[in-house]
């Protein structure tokens, strides 16, 4: 259990239950008048700061501001050979314990390629967010770093089923991506901030808003293309107009002028980023989305009010890929989320005082309608069913609501 | 080879960045750029970038003056500010000193005694860094708190000066405004900050004045004299800068208002 969203909240008991029994209704009805799967709109500009690899920054309606920075730093690898032999023996278990022809072909091919590439280490990634209101060592800032570094470190196997077969296809994670060669590698910084002040009571959640900053922050980082190949010592080019994108635009994308230099470098010519064959999946950097329920009602984006209420908050965060073998009649269906993971953060709603009937007190546990009682209790099996449904989305024509992020976003970084 | 200013400058009169002596950087400025806050503002000074926010004037928390406001700074310099990556702590010795500068430095140049018992809170961030750290943040925040209407009697205004010495013992050594963060780090600088006089015929008063590097004072070319002469007049032309800033910031909200 992630700490409070916030300390106090400085609502009366009359006025949540106002706002409980407003967003219990159906279709839930919120103070600003959104949807239920409705964003608060958000401007976003990215590259942005010519001292990075990437950066972006993004500001909500409610004034809350962040800046992402990404620096990438050439490191050299600890311990390069250790890791490449325990890589061989997971190899070998890997076909010893799975019999099954399919797989064990694809676990030969994913074997072979990290033969030729060693796997990647969760530590080239540090993350930091920085609030300037807080202290270093606060909680809550310890557990916003940790929760948007973890879903970046995830090697999610997805399995996709095409028509006949169904092949298990390890998409590489970010760390992968930064293996320069067996003995250097990439080391990535990623540097929030938050610009807009922040006090706990009266600023809303900032995980939603830090966590889009970094995905565009990321989408935008390029890495200088290597001169140096193979097993040499790292030598880079000056030309920053033939840098790499760390996450290439997808290709169904209409390309920037400037991210054509992706697009010239081609696909099998040796540089830092795996070379993306046929079959592989591309990915795109995760996005965590803060959702709330209350009572049956699944509300995205819950403002500062509206988390007052909650009877349950969760962070769902979501990665996205696209197969490069899949048929012309999906491109549409380009990015495919996957559920990375879905954690509970603590409600402010438990701290809240109760409310006192006109009538005078009541027996405790009593429920008495209209009148405010704290949130106990967790959430229900079927609600976080019907959450990560409605992010993933349920069917071909319901897209769910972490692809319509994705596209906002992607419009963000086309324009 | 690195280029230095202290071997060209006496052959061409021009700095790396080909800028004269008296030259600034480009200055670029806006107010109000956050909603959320009561005064807000973003510096552009060359490729230093800073953005203040304020809030306050409201009640004073903890310690608390029962006949003035009092001025809290808060300054977060960005880890990837500079090329390389730094990064800083909250209880980092030159932040702290820095924080401690701006405070006082607004604490004396405001009508504090308006606001009894109430506290001002400037948030500096440094989004990127050369050169000229100090100055940048007390011109940010003079701007945020021009935005957040607390009552002034002037902007201060602040900029950096340093001194070429000549190395030849022929050519004079000359002072330069503005320094980046190369020159900063070869040559002597002060940053200097003023405010106005009170009439039109008074001399501007410097607020600010901190000098961390060596220099001989009085002795041959008068090195100090002319670095702090060039400063104020430094300050002077960011003045008007920054008061154009607000005046088109003004003209513009009044626009609106019709």
């Amino acid at each position: 259990m992630m700490p409070a969203t916030s300390t106090a909240t400085t609502l009366s008991p009359a006025e949540l239950s106002y706002l409980h029994t407003s967003l219990t209704q159906t279709p839930p009805l919120r103070p600003d008048l959104r949807s239920s799967t409705e964003f608060r709109p958000l401007r976003a500009e990215t590259d942005l700061l010519p001292t990075c690899n990437g950066s972006a920054h993004v500001s909500l309606t409610d004034g809350s501001e962040a800046l992402v920075g990404i620096k990438a730093e050439v490191h050299r690898t600890a311990g390069a050979n250790v890791t490449k032999r325990l890589d061989e023996e997971m190899r070998e278990k890997m076909s010893l314990d799975e019999p099954s022809s399919t797989i064990s072909a694809a676990a030969a091919a994913a074997g072979l390629d990290s033969n030729r590439k060693p796997r990647g280490h969760p530590d080239w990634i540090s993350l930091n967010v920085d609030i300037s209101t807080l202290r270093d060592d606060d909680a809550l800032l310890i557990f916003l770093s940790e929760m948007l570094r973890e879903p970046l470190l995830t090697t999610s196997t997805t399995t996709t089923t095409t028509t006949t077969t169904t092949t298990a296809t390890r998409s590489s994670s970010l760390a992968d991506m930064l293996v320069i060669n067996s003995n250097w590698h990439w080391h990535l910084h990623i540097d929030i901030l938050l610009l807009s002040p922040f006090t706990a009571s009266g600023t809303s959640y900032p995980l939603p808003l830090l966590s889009l900053a970094t995905h565009l922050a990321l989408r935008s980082a390029r890495l200088p293309k290597l001169k140096s190949q193979g097993e040499e010592d790292p030598l880079v080019d000056d030309d920053w107009e033939s840098s790499l994108f760390l996450f290439p635009p997808p290709p169904t994308s209409a390309r920037k002028p400037e991210s054509s230099a992706s697009g010239k470098a081609g696909p099998n010519e040796q540089h830092s980023i795996p070379p993306r064959e046929a079959g592989r999946l591309l990915t795109m950097p995760p996005i965590t989305l803060l959702v709330m329920t209350v009572n049956s009602n699944i509300i995205f984006d819950p403002s500062h009010s509206e988390l007052a209420v909650a009877d349950a908050v969760l962070a769902v965060s979501v990665s996205f890929s696209s197969d490069t073998t899949t048929h012309h009649h999906h491109h549409h269906h380009a990015q495919t989320p996957t559920l990375l993971a879905v954690r509970t953060i603590e409600t402010p709603a438990r701290d809240t005082m109760r409310g006192v009937p006109a009538a005078g007190e009541v027996v405790e546990g009593d429920l008495v309608p209209g009148v405010w009682r704290p949130r106990v209790g967790g959430v229900k099996r079927e609600v976080l069913k019907r959450v990560v449904r409605a992010v993933l989305g349920a069917s071909a024509d319901d897209s769910g609501v972490a692809r319509e992020v994705f596209d906002g976003l992607e419009a963000f970084l086309r324009s | 080879m690195p280029l230095d200013t202290a071997s060209t400058y006496g052959q061409t009169l021009l700095r790396t960045d080909g800028r004269r002596w008296n030259e600034l950087r480009r200055i670029s400025a806006s107010i109000s750029t956050q909603p959320s806050t009561d005064g807000s503002s973003q510096f552009v000074m060359g490729n230093t970038v800073v953005v203040c926010n304020i809030v306050g004037p409201r009640e004073g928390r903890g310690q608390r003056d029962t006949n003035n406001a009092l001025i809290e700074t808060e300054v977060t310099v960005a880890p990837f500010a500079q090329t390389d990556r730094r990064r800083r702590t909250k209880g980092d010795k030159r932040v702290q000193e820095l924080q401690t500068t701006i405070s006082s430095a607004f604490q004396a140049h405001l009508f504090t005694h308006l606001y009894p018992r109430s506290s001002i809170t400037i948030s500096l961030h440094v989004l990127s860094l050369d050169g000229a750290l100090l100055a940048s943040c007390l011109n940010a925040a003079s701007l945020a708190l021009v935005d957040a209407g607390v009552p002034m009697p002037s902007i201060l205004a602040a900029v950096t000066s340093g001194v070429i010495t000549s190395t030849d013992g022929i050519t004079p050594s000359d002072p330069i405004l503005d320094l980046n963060n190369s020159e900063e780090l070869e040559l002597p600088f002060l940053s200097v900050g003023t405010v106005s006089g009170l009439s039109e015929h008074q001399e501007d008063k410097v607020s600010v004045l901190i000098m961390e590097s060596r220099i001989q004072i009085g002795q041959n070319g008068k090195k100090l004299e002319a670095m702090l002469a060039v400063g104020v007049d430094g300050c002077k032309q960011v003045r008007t800068i920054m008061g154009e800033v607000v005046r088109t910031h003004g003209t513009r909200i009044l626009r609106g208002r019709k």
